[in-house]
């Protein structure tokens, strides 16, 4: 490694020295102003997080998908609410009138049937109208009446009325069928409404969560009394529902029942459609947090298409920069969970969340990874191709000129022939080297290297038999493999006397060895040497 | 200017050395090259992660409002085979058969407020053929092969077929059943002489009908006129189809756009229509279930798949409850009649959507209607499967292996209606769906006028009402 660093600081520090083509050095130099300002781009784009893929543009797409759940939610749960106090409102007024017209307090109801079924009458209609005017799956209210205290279950069977749609749809319509779930037998025939299987002539409040604690209400405004419960199976069926629940008053301002809204998991699932984004699909809840924790057993889950979430087991959040993490026994999701402005009866807080796979994640941004390396290759490619031809067009002219000069073309008068690189600097050059070239070739050698010539000479007799022989193979153009089987000698002999050649002619290395050669070549002096090493041999 | 020799030496010197250089920067520029695009290559790496699943969704109508087996499967389906082919079935909708009809219908015609099309919907022939587009349907000839077309049981699939195309693929079939109170009928047996067996044919139930509506009424003797219907039917076109059908005559004209009223459509108008302008027969809507759960009515006629739907106990009036026993016993039929029996059953169909989406339905339903699967999912339900071999090796086993007394004798009667009856098949008529509609409509209600008549002129005769109730039906049926 520490060799690797030496070779490539030594050969940048002599970047200069070694003649690279212009040509090539203008690539070059094209490539690196364009990498640099890549470079910054990038750089700056990141520091923007305006790179796509990246972590606070998933925080910024469920942001903002988070409150618009939010805002919708809290706007439902608004008009149930207010549906519901209303209708408690109602309850109260329509009993007071019947109650009246029968003569009897609230408390003469028990094992009252007629009176029951009269009441239960008189308030179908408001709880058909709550049902079909908002956003829910079912409206009930419940009494502190029983049409028989004698039966075994009479402690926690009460009259009232539940009514559900049997045909769930995101968006209501009046011909959404209704079934008639708890209530009178005869109500249901007279208002011709199809009675539900699991059908029961009064409420078991054991199964309802709130109802003992709203019996027990004692506000003054019956919005503080408005509690959900959390999600639970309605018995013998296979559907799953939270309550909305709010006190009835009697004209005493006693509470006497509960009235409310359910949504069930399947009307969650449609009013709740998964979200798709560029990152995968988002679900929402609603559940009740226990510090970091989540039961969805408690939980309502929204549709959860392209996501593996189911609505049951434990869900633990932790805090992030841009957003959360939920961790399930089988995966991990990414999202955001706000309170809602609601109370769940077990005193818990509901909280809305929203939420998307970290595996989705994951593959959109492995994703726009593969993309921008794509982009980013293809980018260079073409750069390097640009740049090449630009610093080609540039430098051909130049290049031309020089061959020119090198090869020594001349016309038919002796004068060489230019070729105008249209770069006048260049062009001086040429015209002195070609004068130069022309006063070279006209005169002898420049004294100063007729003078290094006749020294190098005047060193050969220096030389042993044995070096004089490895000399003149390498005259001839041998390497030293070459020279080693020529001599019948190894390799290191060969090199050895190599490093005695160069030290008695006084040249650095085999390659200035060669270039005195070439040299002498060039002059027409090779014959000396020749004839010099003859005799020493 | 001239360069120096010295210069000149050590450029040729340093000739040398630039070889060495170049070849070094060669090797540095190469190096770099690798390097960069090594780095830019693990950019576009990353650690497989599980691809989102393929959703589709279904509105069924297996479990209704009470505990949903199909839902269970479902469930199971999404955490074995699901997982592993990285598919999730999600239940849209569980209604029934006349809500699940309304509602692909309403979406089929883009009605304000419909929902979209499910990937997969529970049909009857009626509904497909009701559809405006029915080629928005996959024909399952495209994703079944022959070999696994023919392990189904060949009727089932010929009534899937519409205009060529296999539209429907059977899941389950049922028939038509009577369930009985039997705690409650024992009681008025007891009083009366009645026995099960008077149940076997149309004009014993009516007879029975009858005797029991004073029978109630005698319970009371200071409420006049309270007795309670005895029998209560889920279709009522059913009956007088099957009825005339199985006394030797069409139910229908020849095209199949209105209904024949030949003489046997009297005969099998005349003991019902009596039995219920006397109050013996239950003419309010609603499923057979319903009188049954509150005790106004103990024997019914229904689907056999309505076993899921009844309760064995029964909540009275005064909210006192009482543990009843639900018996099932074939179809009545005409004492010179055949014995015919409505064969009933929807199957499902699959919309055209993306080739992922469909071979997602295909792999449901291909493991759904696999031949003990299919026996283990039917038989939670009260219908009967629909491959030859479920038939053969599973169904039997499935049988002894019951547990719940109201489906073991659902099943006996099952087995029984096989062996000793001929099942009748609905034709598939565009008109068919507004016959029946009208039917069931026009006929309770004249029925009811009737009943309210005759409570209220009791000394009208019975027959010129059940006459001039049907002269009157048919006169505005027709219209």
């Amino acid at each position: 490694m520490g060799r690797l660093f030496h070779k490539i600081s030594y050969s940048l520090r002599h970047w200069n020295e070694v003649g690279v083509s212009m040509q090539r050095k203008l690539t070059l130099y094209f490539v690196c102003m364009v990498l640099i300002v890549f470079a910054a781009a990038v750089v700056l784009i990141n520091t923007a997080g305006a790179m796509p893929g990246s972590e606070r543009n998933l925080g910024e797409a469920l942001t903002v998908q988070h409150q618009n759940t939010v805002s919708a939610m809290t706007k439902q749960i608004d008009i149930l609410t207010a549906r519901s106090i209303s209708l408690s409102e109602e309850i109260t007024r329509t009993m007071e009138q019947v109650l009246i017209q029968h003569g009897k307090a609230f408390q003469d109801a028990n094992d009252d049937p007629q009176l029951i079924l009269d009441l239960e009458d008189s308030l179908y209609g408001s709880l058909e109208t709550v049902l079909r005017s908002n956003a829910c799956s079912g409206a009930f209210f419940v009494l502190d009446a029983t049409v028989n205290s004698k039966t075994e279950n009479a402690d926690t069977s009460r009259m009232g009325v539940y009514l559900r749609f049997s045909d769930l749809k995101a968006v209501g319509t009046a011909n959404q069928h209704i079934v008639y779930f708890r209530g009178a037998a005869d109500l249901a025939r007279k208002k011709q409404i199809q009675m539900h299987n699991r059908w029961n002539l009064e409420f078991d409040t054991s199964q309802i969560p709130c109802y003992e604690t709203l019996l027990k209400f004692n506000r003054s405004r019956l919005a503080e009394g408005a509690v959900w419960t959390e999600r639970f199976r309605l018995r013998d069926t296979w559907e799953d529902v939270t309550l909305l629940c709010v006190p009835v008053l009697d004209q005493n301002g006693v509470p006497c029942g509960i009235c409310g809204v359910e949504l069930s998991q399947l009307y969650f699932v449609l009013s709740y459609p998964a979200a798709e984004s560029r990152f995968g699909n988002m679900v929402t809840l609603l559940a009740p947090a226990e510090g970091k924790k989540y039961d969805l057993s408690k939980a309502m889950v929204g549709n959860a298409a392209g996501t593996y979430l189911k609505s049951y087991g434990l869900m633990e959040i932790r805090n992030g920069k841009y957003y959360q993490t939920a961790t399930t026994e089988a995966a991990r999701y990414l999202g955001l969970a706000t309170p809602l402005e609601a109370r769940f009866s077990s005193g818990q807080t509901p909280m809305v969340l929203t939420l998307l796979p970290e595996d989705s994640y994951e593959q959109a941004s492995l994703k726009y990874r593969q993309l921008w390396f794509l982009g980013t290759a293809l980018f260079l490619i073409l750069i390097l191709l640009l740049a090449g031809g630009v610093s080609g067009h540039f430098s051909a002219p130049i290049v031309r000129s020089l061959k020119a000069l090198q090869q020594g073309e001349t016309e038919e008068n002796g004068v060489h022939k230019g070729i105008r690189s249209g770069i006048s600097e260049i062009d001086a050059l040429v015209s002195f080297l070609q004068s130069r070239s022309q006063e070279l070739k006209t005169g002898e050698l420049p004294p100063e290297i007729d003078t290094m010539l006749r020294e190098f000479t005047s060193r050969i007799d220096r030389l042993t038999p044995a070096e004089t022989q490895i000399f003149r193979m390498f005259m001839d153009g041998c390497d030293v493999q070459t020279a080693a089987e020529r001599s019948f000698v190894s390799v290191a002999t060969v090199r050895k006397h190599n490093t005695s050649i160069n030290r008695k002619l006084e040249v650095s290395n085999r390659e200035e060895l060669m270039l005195y050669i070439d040299l002498f070549r060039r002059c027409g002096r090779l014959e000396e040497l020749t004839e010099l090493t003859d005799k020493l041999l | 200017m001239l360069i120096s020799v010295k210069d000149e030496i050590r450029i040729i010197s340093a000739g040398g050395d630039r070889m060495i250089m170049k070849k070094r920067i060669n090797s540095l520029l190469r190096y770099s090259l690798f390097g960069l695009a090594a780095i830019m290559s693990t950019a576009g790496c990353g650690k497989m992660t599980a691809k989102e699943p393929v959703t589709v969704t279904i509105w069924h109508v297996y479990g209704g409002q009470a505990e949903s087996p199909l839902n269970d499967m479902i469930a199971h389906f999404n955490e074995t085979v699901g997982k592993e082919k990285n598919i999730q079935v999600q239940v849209g909708s569980v209604s029934n058969t006349n809500t699940i009809h309304e509602n692909v219908l309403s979406s089929a015609f883009g009605d304000p407020g419909a929902e979209e099309l499910p990937d997969m919907f529970v049909s009857y022939p009626k509904t497909v053929l009701a559809m405006p587009d029915e080629t928005v349907l996959v024909d399952y000839n495209d994703y079944f092969t022959d070999e696994e077309l023919s392990g189904f049981v060949a009727p089932f699939l010929t009534e899937g077929q519409i205009n060529g195309r296999q539209l429907i693929l059977p899941v389950a079939k049922s028939t038509e059943i009577m369930f009985v109170n039997e705690t409650a009928f024992d009681r008025y047996a007891k009083e009366s002489g009645a026995t099960l067996s008077d149940l076997e044919t149309w004009e014993g139930v009516f007879r029975l009908a009858k005797d029991y509506t004073e029978w109630t009424d005698e319970q009371t003797p200071d409420i006049p006129g309270d007795g309670k219907p005895f029998f209560v039917h889920d279709y009522h076109f059913n009956y007088f189809q099957v009825g005339v059908e199985s006394l030797g005559e069409q139910f229908f004209t020849e095209d199949g756009t209105a209904l024949a009223f030949g003489p046997a459509f009297d005969r099998v108008w005349a003991p019902y229509a009596d039995a219920a302008i006397r109050g013996g027969v239950w003419l309010q809507g609603g499923y057979a279930t319903e009188p049954l759960r509150t005790g106004d009515s103990i024997v019914s006629v229904a689907s056999s798949a309505s076993v899921l739907y009844y309760s064995n106990t029964v909540t009275y009036a005064d909210n006192t409850t009482e543990k009843v026993n639900i018996i099932s016993m074939p179809c009545p039929v005409f004492e010179k009649g055949e014995k015919l029996v409505m064969q009933r059953g929807a199957g499902i169909c699959t919309v055209k959507s993306t080739p992922d989406r469909e071979k997602a339905c295909m792999t449901f339903l291909k493991w759904l209607t696999d031949p003990e699967r299919n026996v283990e999912f039917v038989t939670q339900l009260g219908y009967m499967p629909v491959k030859k071999e479920s038939f053969e090796t599973y169904l039997p086993d499935a049988i002894s292996g019951l547990q719940d007394p109201m489906y073991q004798s659902l099943y006996e009667a099952y087995m029984k209606t096989q062996g000793e009856y001929t099942f009748y098949t609905a034709p598939q008529y565009d008109a068919y769906l507004d016959l029946e509609t009208r039917f069931e409509d026009m006929v309770r209600q004249k029925l009811q006028l009737a009943r309210r008549s005759f409570a209220e002129d009791p000394e009208q005769s019975p027959e010129e009402l059940v006459k001039a109730t049907l002269e009157n039906f048919r006169r505005d049926y027709q219209q």
